[in-house]
């Protein structure tokens, strides 16, 4: 009797669960909107709700339902959707190949132009960006001006450093390349961790080679639509700047075991005190956020300074919104896309550590933030390469970067990697290809 | 012991086969067949199907012969990873070894239950969490294991991020939480030897070494094959330890076939993906072969459960010894979880109830209760539902079903143990909602039962072969085909009924990929899924990631070790009334 008892809760907790999966857009007679979003940040997951309550305030008819999913699930989650024909609304996802450029090769996604031109978006969003974010699609099939996705946040690279240990050595903070190489012997003799760095992961390793070829590399002579070309990696920045990281990690510059620490963990032995300089990107900074409140080390940000004067500041591959052209509320996802443009949507984005896509002069009353905004604002923006959409070319970077540094292969190699990919568009692996089926 | 060698006979195979009506036989196997193969073999015959297309992953496909295969053996990526499997898989096989240990280590325990409920805790993990406790074990500057190797001068090995070390470190971590699988199977392999035949070892005057070598091993063949057969399927599909940790690197150091598949898969090659899902299937299928021929050779010696074990203080010991060896990977949660995660980040070692309340507290809040409800439910309805579909089809295929065919239904039962199961999703996704299953719970169950059937309708045939002669008894008392099965087969299936229904539940409590894709919404959260929300790319949360672990593990380790207690209780009250 007691195991009959038992078997009818269960069924009936189970239909229970049923009815949740299911009951509400049937009970409501609100559109609801289905929205997919991609963060593996914490505090990004936790302030998503913040979107759809300013959403839902000036649009009373809509209920969002937003998900936040991490990268690898969304990737697997939006294919098969789309596979199938049962994607959600909008999502926001990653630039970076198979991402948006396989659905748009793939036909799915909707051209927001006429959204775009009706409702000013690039007027909203910083100058020329707009329109740079979606070049790299014409190369799966979308037009020129055709707009795919509509980025809201940046995550650009810049320099942390520690200024206590900075104003140790007697040393500003380096205008040039030949400074900022030649802070690095004295770190080193004065006990401290010149270089922080965590490349388990293997993004780190791909921001440091990506923004060193960026500093040795003429800005003319690297733009955005030669990526669209058939692009060549035997120009010696690229294997000049594989022999800078070698080089510096052979004399012991980096973080120790930086090949069994992740990103995250890199940060976190920044935050430990001794170490001068870490590359980071502007995605961090809610984790930068928390641990320079717990510690109250004193940190700056800068741009990275280039052999030809000023600084750059590449722009890794920063989610976009994008709406399938199987939504069900293709202009209730407009509505919300307009109103992520809002510039009190940028001073929530602001407020909460990210940099937003917007133009504008926004303000913040935290000392390093400020900082890494006026450096966006002012720095070169760079060309982010693995933002080529090629396929496993970014997974390739990683894998070869990381070799790299280990000291298991050479930086000829590394460009001889990049080349095989980037020429076969990603389609041909040969012997040095890594497929990754994240990005 | 007389008595109880009169009331069972021992399970020694049979040839004859009982005369059943073949509509009754049908209705005894059909519907386990038909849940396993919707929801198993035709994802892989799709699977199969795909690796001959040319497909993006989406729209029409177009026929390609073997482009794919071509494409992937001239791909040396695929070979590494290939080499790398076959290392893991080696590996896999010879866990029995260190399994064998233990297990004969617990027959001889004063307190086996309690102990093994320990040692198997670590199969309760989730891989994703399996993962996350290795980076932070493994990490090379904070970890406690390097913390502990500095401490006696032996430096500090960068275990993950050194390409040498990353496989064998990231195989250690994968064993650590299997082991007890093994163990498991073959500790009741051996409590099913025969006393008799241990008795007669000690009156011919044989020693330990010459009872193992000529008595305890051939009995034990059968679970040994068992075993492996286990671990290699464990072993083929590893995926989510490998792709949380290293995600394949450094460099290429780690990528296995699951992993390649998945790169390809959902990195714009699904065609090629598919066929290397197909090779791996391949591959699983020689392994299937070597299982039944293990399988079809074994004899047995079993039949009854040994009561006296000789349990020694010294063996009671070392199993303790073991199952806290075992355990010391979890003690870590502890501090993790008394800590805030920043403070545990910058190894600042600010211990507080205050942290570990709220840590608790957080992972609470963001939904425990709800996905160990959740898991909980479907868990018993996976373990209900595949015992109940497996032991009637187990039933007829060891007694009723026409000899030649036996050993083919087991090899397709078995394909379901070792297809890998991110390649079968798109398929898969695509029948669930053909069926208008996603976003329902009926989406996670049924698969998850069908890969139950893979392993628990082989385990209960062997389980219930060699009782033949007792069911024509039965059946010369007027037992009708019900009765016979329900009556006679069951009670003495117990053990294999146990391994089926522990198999069918770390299935279901462990699943990840599955709940992410047939929830849409995200509002079927269970365990590994609502854990996995505490990993990021940018910021693991690690205190309510550990708090949520020992959540996780505190419900069924509490139901073990109750359900332990009672068998004791049971076998030390049968033990005294002989």
């Amino acid at each position: 009797m007691r195991s009959r008892i038992l078997l009818v809760f269960l069924v009936l907790l189970l239909a229970g669960c049923g009815a949740n999966a299911t009951g509400n857009a049937g009970s409501s007679p609100k559109t609801t909107l289905h929205v997919w979003y991609s963060t593996d940040d914490p505090v990004e997951r936790a302030w998503t709700p913040r979107l759809v309550t300013l959403f839902e305030a000036s649009h009373p008819n809509i209920a969002v339902q937003l998900t936040a999913y991490d990268f690898e699930d969304i990737n697997t989650k939006l294919q098969l959707a789309l596979s199938a024909g049962d994607p959600p609304d909008l999502a926001y996802v990653t630039p970076r190949g198979p991402g948006i450029p396989a659905y748009v090769k793939a036909g799915t996604l909707r051209n927001l132009a006429s959204a775009a031109r009706n409702d000013g978006w690039a007027k909203e969003l910083r100058p020329g960006l707009l329109a740079q974010y979606n070049q790299p699609f014409t190369f799966f099939g979308a037009t020129k001006g055709q707009i795919m996705a509509v980025p809201m946040a940046m995550a650009a690279v810049g320099v942390l450093y520690n200024t206590k240990l900075l104003h140790q050595l007697h040393r500003p903070v380096p205008g040039t390349l030949a400074e900022f190489k030649a802070d690095l012997p004295p770190a080193k003799r004065a006990g401290m961790v010149p270089l922080g760095m965590g490349n388990g992961d293997g993004w780190l390793g791909d921001d440091w080679y990506q923004t060193l070829v960026e500093a040795l590399i003429p800005p003319s002579t690297l733009t955005a639509e030669q990526l669209l070309k058939p692009f060549d990696f035997g120009r010696p920045p690229f294997s000049q700047a594989g022999s800078l990281m070698r080089a510096w990690s052979k004399a012991g510059y980096f973080t120790q075991n930086f090949g069994g620490l992740d990103a995250q963990e890199g940060i976190d032995q920044f935050f430990k005190g001794h170490t001068l300089f870490q590359l980071v990107s502007s995605s961090e900074n809610s984790q930068i956020a928390v641990e320079e409140r717990q510690t109250h080390l004193p940190i700056g940000i800068f741009g990275f300074p280039t052999a030809y004067g000023g600084s750059v500041s590449p722009m890794s591959g920063y989610e976009g919104w994008i709406v399938p052209k199987k939504s069900s509320h293709p202009a209730a996802a407009i509505a919300f896309i307009n109103q992520v443009l809002q510039p009190s949507t940028a001073q929530a984005l602001l407020d909460r550590g990210f940099i937003p896509a917007h133009r504008g002069s926004f303000r913040t009353g935290v000392a390093w933030q400020q900082q890494y905004l006026d450096m966006v604002t002012n720095a070169h923006r760079g060309v982010y390469l693995d933002a080529a959409p090629i396929a496993n070319l970014n997974a390739t970077m990683e894998a070869n970067v990381q070799l790299l540094l280990q000291g298991y292969e050479g930086p000829g190699f590394l460009v001889h990697a990049l080349q095989e990919v980037y020429s076969s568009r990603g389609k041909q692996h040969g012997s040095t290809a890594r497929i990754d089926g994240e990005f | 012991m007389a008595s109880s060698t009169v009331a069972r006979p021992a399970l020694t195979a049979s040839s004859s086969r009982l005369r059943v009506a073949p509509v009754a036989s049908l209705t005894f196997i059909v519907p386990a067949l038909a849940v396993y193969g919707l929801f198993s073999i035709w994802p892989a015959i799709q699977v199969i199907w795909l690796s001959f297309q040319q497909w993006t992953g989406y729209g029409p496909a177009a026929f390609d012969g073997l482009a794919n295969f071509r494409q992937l053996f001239a791909d040396p990526l695929f070979h590494t990873s290939v080499d790398h499997s076959l290392l893991w898989e080696a590996g896999a096989v010879l866990t029995v070894i260190p399994g064998l240990a233990i297990a004969l280590l617990l027959l001889r325990s004063r307190h086996p239950l309690p102990t093994l409920a320990l040692i198997f805790l670590p199969s309760l993990l989730p891989a994703t969490i399996v993962a996350a406790l290795a980076v932070m074990i493994y990490s090379p500057l904070s970890g406690p294991l390097n913390t502990i190797l500095n401490s006696v001068g032996l430096g500090q090995p960068d275990w993950l991020g050194d390409p040498k070390m990353a496989l064998p470190a990231l195989f250690a971590a994968w064993l650590w939480s299997t082991i007890g699988i093994v163990a498991v199977v073959l500790w009741a392999g051996l409590r099913a030897i025969g006393r008799e035949f241990l008795d007669l070892a000690a009156v011919e005057g044989a020693g330990p070494v010459a009872t193992f070598r000529y008595v305890i091993l051939p009995a034990l063949r059968r679970p040994l094959a068992i075993a492996v057969l286990v671990e290699a399927a464990l072993g083929l599909q590893v995926f989510d330890l490998i792709f949380v940790t290293t995600g394949g690197g450094p460099g290429y150091a780690t990528v296995t076939i699951p992993v390649d598949i998945y790169g390809r898969a959902f990195g714009g090659q699904p065609g090629q993906g598919a066929a290397e899902a197909a090779i791996g299937l391949l591959l699983g299928l020689a392994l299937v072969g070597v299982a039944i021929t293990l399988l079809g050779r074994s004899p047995s010696l079993g039949g009854f459960e040994s009561t006296d074990r000789r349990a020694t203080w010294p063996a009671t010991a070392w199993s303790g010894i073991i199952a806290v060896l075992v355990l010391l990977p979890l003690l870590w949660l502890v501090p993790a979880g008394a800590e805030s995660t920043t403070a545990f980040a910058l190894g600042e070692s600010r211990y507080s109830l205050a942290a570990l309340g709220a840590n608790f507290a957080a992972a609470w809040s963001g939904g425990m209760a709800g996905a160990l409800l959740t898991s909980l439910i479907l868990a018993a309805i996976v373990v209900a539902a595949s015992l109940a579909l497996a032991f009637p089809a187990a039933f007829v295929l060891a007694h009723a079903f026409p000899r030649p065919l036996a050993p083919v239904i087991l090899g397709v039962l078995l394909i379901g143990l070792f297809q890998p199961a991110m390649v079968s999703l798109i398929p898969l996704f695509r029948l669930l909602k053909d069926l208008g299953l996603l976003g329902t719970p009926w989406g996670i169950i049924l698969p998850e039962i069908a890969r139950g059937l893979s392993f628990g309708i082989p385990i209960l045939w062997i389980g219930l072969a060699g009782m033949t002669e007792l069911l024509e008894a039965g059946a010369v008392d007027g037992a009708g085909l019900v009765r016979q099965a329900w009556s006679i087969a069951l009670p003495l299936a117990r053990s294999a009924l146990a391994v089926a229904a522990v198999w069918a539940f770390v299935i279901s409590w462990n699943e990840y990929l599955l709940p992410t894709i047939v929830s849409q919404d995200g509002s079927l959260q269970t365990v590994p899924t609502l854990l996995a929300t505490f990993i990021g790319r940018y910021n693991t949360q690690y205190g309510s990631l550990a708090a949520g672990t020992i959540l996780a593990l505190v419900l069924p380790l509490a139901a073990w070790l109750l359900a332990a207690n009672v068998a004791s209780r049971r076998l030390a009250a049968r033990g005294g009334a002989r």
